[in-house]
Parts: structure tokens; sequence; C-alpha cells
């Protein structure tokens, strides 16, 4: 164990010494902008780095130190002063967000740092206590970290979840903090540092609308307790991946309209995180309206139409490793944003597998015919679609009243007390005060829009919305920057912080984790806290099967397109899966062939059971609980 | 920034809606955050108070699960999960 994490320092050393270098490339020289870009280019170097290794099967703790290793003395020998000098300004821009000239503010900003504090511990604890837990990610998400890792390459599985092959780049990102360890233990750190680029995101854009800097922390605190998202900072989803990505957009976009400057590199950083978002998941186009409005602001303002030439002209005196380095980077943003839909294209001949895309009642990629647990995804623009779901959010799930907040959302906005009880007012104060607000509210709700036209009405479609909350924490802070009555300001911060107060009380169990979950997993060691000793599904199933079927044994598995193999790898990814379809009394050949022994099955239909029945009845399997069996010797 | 007057009244304003959303808010979500507060609340309690059963009951939960209380809960979870609304 010692010597993998040795490995992973030296993977984490290269990864961050690489994030710098490239952040004093691409550096805006705008402090609060800085510290958000730094936290993007690590994940992006990161994603890409992992990436590149899974695609050549080079994914092992090994070899990856070794190639990190060298990568790292290429790296660090020739640019240590670069290094030091960003790591130094890095440090003190990181003390500048803290050094309040607000005095007024003091007090706020101690309550701040205490509910800070309170989040950090909250979400540490969920990251080293609670083992995956969520549905989509059991189901599919860390199915695909799982058998990577354990294969040491990125392949396309076979599995009767089709979801697996949707866009995967945050997979990817949750594959590094999983190779070395060979252990789920640190997964979630995943999520939750897309969770800190999304917060400094808002912080960043509060910044370059003219807030304080105690309100700009204020809304980025507000932001980052809404509940939908704070829940998603330890549930290994990759939605808060694209509201870290898209915050960023938007950050670098209204810097540029405000003071420009830098447009190259802020334009190749902006490039960079559209390409990891739509890597992650397709809906980053979806909400695409509010870059574009403000993309067009930016022309406008600044009379670029004349000047775009000019930003795209080569310039002669540009040199060579710029050049070279603008190149490694299109090439990687390229490979980041198109591999997935590549690979399904080459794979299955449609870039959206398993989702059919239609343009109006033309189908242009799939079968006409796509299978999914649910409604699934359209696909396609719906008016309809739209009116439904605008409906549903306005009318019901706003209020969030059918659950406790959980990851699935379902039903739910998941937006919470803060965003509810003051970010609806403030909302409409800053649409009629802010004439710099206007612009981000209007473009948020027209990309809110544009969102609700094209996903299907389900009950957990809200999860793609884990962005938006960030205009009623922006026009909150606004409101009180705008009042001038000392006691009434106080009032209303009051209120925020109680409601913020309330939303972390409101996850502490993230809506799914038991008390006696919680105690048990604490008495667990580190490394043995699987997703298989959660009693909040199946419980029994997993941890007797992970009992009752020898290590070195492959388990064979069944169950129908929303089945949870997760479980079944244990914490340390040890248990080899193979996927047994039941179609016909062949299966217990199929298993034969495959050397699988044992055969899990869950949810499983009539028909599967009537042959498996029927299997064991003729004595080919031998049944050992309801949802496992054993092939018996001939 | 607006003038005192303009500022308490729009305020004002503000505080009455931030307090009557508050109300909404808190008849329909209430009842699950401040459930969630009370059962919290009461389990934290009833452990500190019984350890005996609790840890009889955290062994069987450890270990390999043949209690009855495990299998009716895993019949339960079986039924839930037949149904259609159980995640995506």
């Amino acid at each position: 164990m010692a010597l993998r994490i040795i490995e992973m320092i030296v993977g984490s050393l290269f990864v961050s010494t690489a994030a710098i270098r490239l952040l004093y490339a691409l550096r805006t020289r705008t402090r609060y902008l800085d510290i958000a870009v730094f936290g993007f280019l690590w994940i992006y170097v990161t994603t890409l780095y992992t990436m590149v290794l899974g695609i050549l099967g080079l994914l092992e703790a090994h070899r990856i130190a070794v190639i990190s290793g060298i990568g790292l003395i290429l790296l660090a020998i020739p640019g240590l002063r670069n290094v030091k000098q960003t790591i130094t300004r890095l440090i003190t821009r990181f003390r500048s967000l803290f050094a309040s000239s607000d005095k007024r503010f003091s007090i706020i900003a101690v309550l701040l740092c205490s509910l800070a504090f309170l989040q950090l511990a909250r979400i540490l604890f969920h990251i080293w206590f609670v083992p995956p837990y969520v549905w989509d990610t059991v189901v599919y998400h860390l199915v695909n970290v799982a058998e990577w890792v354990q294969k040491g390459k990125i392949h396309h599985l076979i599995t009767p979840v089709g979801r697996v092959y949707w866009p995967a780049n945050f997979e990817v990102l949750e594959a590094w903090f999983v190779v070395f360890l060979h252990n789920d233990i640190l997964v979630k750190v995943a999520p939750f540092l897309s969770y800190l680029v999304a917060g400094a995101s808002a912080y960043a854009i509060a910044r370059v609308l003219n807030l304080s800097r105690i309100l700009a922390a204020s809304a980025a605190t507000f932001y980052l307790f809404t509940p939908s998202l704070a829940i998603q900072a330890t549930a290994c989803k990759n939605d808060v991946g694209i509201a870290a990505a898209y915050l960023l957009i938007i950050a670098i976009l209204l810097d540029l309209l405000r003071n420009g400057g830098y447009w190259r590199r802020k334009l190749m950083i902006m490039a960079m995180a559209f390409c990891l978002g739509i890597g992650i998941k397709p809906y980053m186009a979806f909400i695409a309206p509010a870059p574009v409005l403000i993309g067009l602001a930016i022309v406008l303002r600044h009379r670029l139409l004349r000047g775009i030439r000019g930003i795209f002209r080569f310039k002669p005196g540009l040199s060579t490793s710029r050049i070279v380095l603008c190149i490694f980077l299109i090439l990687g943003s390229a490979l980041l944003g198109s591999y997935w839909y590549m690979r399904n294209l080459v794979v299955f001949g449609n870039p959206f597998h398993p989702t059919d895309v239609r343009i109006g009642s033309h189908l242009v990629f799939g079968t006409g015919n796509a299978v999914q647990y649910g409604p699934g995804q359209r696909g396609s623009a719906s008016l309809r679609g739209l009116w439904e779901n605008s409906r549903s959010l306005v009318t019901d799930r706003i209020f969030d009243q059918h659950d406790q907040f959980n990851s699935s959302l379902s039903n739910m906005t998941g937006w919470g007390w803060f965003n509810f009880v003051c970010g609806l007012s403030a909302l409409a104060y800053a649409l009629i005060f802010g004439r710099q607000f206007r612009l981000l509210i209007i473009s948020f709700i027209l990309s809110l829009l544009a969102l609700l036209t094209f996903i299907s009405t389900d009950p957990w479609y809200m999860r793609f919305t884990l962005w938006f909350p960030v205009v009623f924490a922006l026009s909150f802070a606004f409101l009180l920057s705008n009042l001038n009555c000392k006691w009434l300001r106080a009032i209303l911060m009051a209120l925020a912080l109680l409601c913020t107060a309330l939303n972390w009380i409101a996850v502490l169990n993230v809506g799914e984790i038991s008390v006696d979950d919680f105690r048990r997993m604490m008495q667990l060691p580190a490394l043995k806290r699987s997703t298989a000793e959660l009693t909040h599904h199946y419980e029994v199933a997993y941890r007797k099967t992970l009992q009752l079927v020898p290590e070195d044994e492959i388990i064979g598995f069944c169950f129908p397109n929303n089945g949870w193999a997760y479980p079944l790898y244990d914490s340390d990814l040890s248990r080899r899966l193979k996927y047994i379809p039941i179609e016909s009394m062949r299966f217990t050949h199929s298993m034969k062939e495959h050397n699988v022994h044992y055969l899990f099955v869950e949810r499983i239909t009539p028909e599967e059971t009537e042959l498996i029945d029927r299997a064991v009845r003729e004595g080919a399997l031998k049944k050992i609980e309801e949802f496992l069996y054993a092939l018996k010797e001939s | 920034m607006h003038s005192k007057k303009a500022s308490i009244t729009i305020g004002l304003i503000i505080l009455i809606l931030d307090l009557f959303l508050m109300a909404v808010y808190l008849q329909k979500q209430g009842e699950h955050t401040f459930g969630f507060i009370k059962s919290l609340y009461e389990e934290i309690k009833a452990y500190r108070k019984g350890s005996t059963g609790r840890d009889a009951r955290a062994t069987s939960s450890l270990h390999c699960g043949n209690s009855s209380d495990q299998d009716a809960r895993f019949s339960r979870c079986a039924l839930l999960f037949s149904g259609e609304n159980c995640g995506q």
C-alpha cells in the first residue's frame, strides 16, 4: 500500500505541475478568475492524461507512476522558476480572497467561514466513510471505472445497461482517483473538485459583476449550499462536472464583456471547457444559449467584428513553444470532446447510442427503437416537452415537496431553502434594477428553457440544472450591495444564513444513508467500505454473493438495463464480472465457455426465471440463494 | 446603491415577500427537513441509550446476514424495485 500511495503522489505531482505550467501559459491575470481557471486546468489535465493512458492500455498504477515520474522531471526542471512563481502567485491570490477590506461584513465573514468549514467537514466525512451509493453511479458510471481500472485500459463493456455507453469524461476523472489504490475510497474526490471549481467560478462571476469580495464569497457560499449541488459533491454523478465547466465559461465571458483583454487565452480556456463538458454529457450543447447571448453582447460592445480577424491572425512573433502548446490543446480538447461519440459511431453506428436522435420526425441516428429504463432521453426538441417540463417545474418541483433532498431529485428541483426563500424575490429585484444582471439572468432563463425543450419529462430531469441556482445567489448578493440600510441588510443576511444552515442540515445523510449505515461504515476498515455493505438497496444479495463466491471466481450476472453491477466488484475492484444473457437453455454452455461458475440474478423476467428453473431441474445449475446459482460440475 | 428611503421600502417589500415564501416552503419541504432533523436526533439518542441491542444488530449486519429482519428487508427492496419509480 505504501508503494501505491507513493505512486499516487508522483502521479498527482505530475498532473499538478502540468496544470501549473498550463496556467502560466493561459492565465488571465485577473485574480479571481485564475483560481477557477487553475482548478479547471487541473481537472482538464488529469482527465486528458487518464484518457490517453486508458486508450493506450497503460491505465495501471506502476506504469502511470513511471510515466508521471519521467514527465515530472521533463516538466519541473526547466520550468522550476515558473512553477515556484505560479505557486507563490496562486497562494497570494488565494489569501487575497479572504483578506476582507470590507470591515462592515467582518461578522458575516466569520459566519461564512464557519458554514464553509461545516460543509467541508460533511463532504470529507462522506468521501472517507460512505462508499458510492447513488443509483446511476452503481448502475453505469462506476461500472465503467471498475472495468477500466481492472483491465488497465478504456474499452467498451458488454452489459445490458445501455447507458454505460454515454459520454464518460467524468468517469475518466474518477478513474484517476481509483487507479492508484485500486480501491474506490477516494473516488468521490472527483466530484468534490468539480464542486470547488463551480464555487470558484460563482465567486469569479460575482466579482466580475462588481460585487465586493465578501458579497462575492457570500454568493458562492449560498450557491454551494444548494442541496442538489451539495449532494452531488459526493455523489459521483457527472452533472457537477457540467456545472463547473459551464460556470467557468460564463465567468470568462462576463470578464470579456466587462474588461476584455487576453482574448486568445480566454477563448482557448472556454473551448477547452466546452470540449470537456460535451464529453461529460451532451446537454452542455442544450444550455448554450447563455454563452451565445453573452458572446453576442461582447461582439456588440467591443465592436469585435473587425477585430475577430485580428484575434485569429497568426502573429510572426509567436514563439514555437506557444504554437506547439496551442496545437496540443486543440488536439487534446478535440479528443476529450469527440472520443465517446466517435467510439459509439464506430461501434454502434450512432454517436449518441443508446439515444435516438431526431430532427422533427426524421430519425437521424439510432434504431428508432431505443430501449431505456423508463422514458429515456428524447434526443430531439419538443415544444410539448418544453411546456410539460416548465409547468412541472413551476407548479410542483420548485416546492421540493415530495421527499427529502436526494441525488436523484425525484420530482423536485433540489434548489432548497435559500433559493426559494431569498433567491426568487432577489432574482425579480435584480431583473428590474440590475442592468448588468439582466443579461445574465435572461440568458440563464433562455438556457433553462432550451434545456427543458430537449430533455424528457421524467421525475429526475432537474439534475441537469445544477448551474442555474447561481443566479439566485448572485441576485441576492446584488440586492444586499444596493441596500443603504444596515439593519435591513442584517436581517436579510440572517435569513439567508438561516436558510443556508437548513440546506446544510437537510443533506447530512444525502437523503439515503441511515445512521445505522454511517455507524457500520465507520466501524469497517477504510479499504473495506464497499457499496455491497450499504443497506439501502439489496444489501443482503450483494454482500452474500461476495461472501459465497470464492475471490478468484468470475461472477456471471444477468439483470435488466437498470441493474446494479458495481457492488459486485467490491471496494478493491478485485471481483471479475461477466454478463451472461439468458435467452435460451444455451446460457449454461455460455457460462462454461467463459469459465463462469456462479450466476447472480436480479429483477430478471419471468421467461429468464423459467429458463433458470429449468436448468436447475435438469441438474445444470444449483440454487444457492434466490439470487445466486452455481454451475454443477459435470 | 439606493437612497435610504428607497432601501427601506425595497428591503421591507423583499423581506415580507421572503417571509411569505418561507411560510410556503415550510409547508411544502419543511416536513421533510424538520422530520429528518427530528428522526436524526431520535436515532442518535436511541443509539446513545441502548448499546446492547445496537451491538447485536451491528454484528448481524456486519457478518453474513441470515437474520430474518434482513431477509424481510430484502423482500421489501425487491418489491420496491419491481415498481416503476425507482431511479433513472
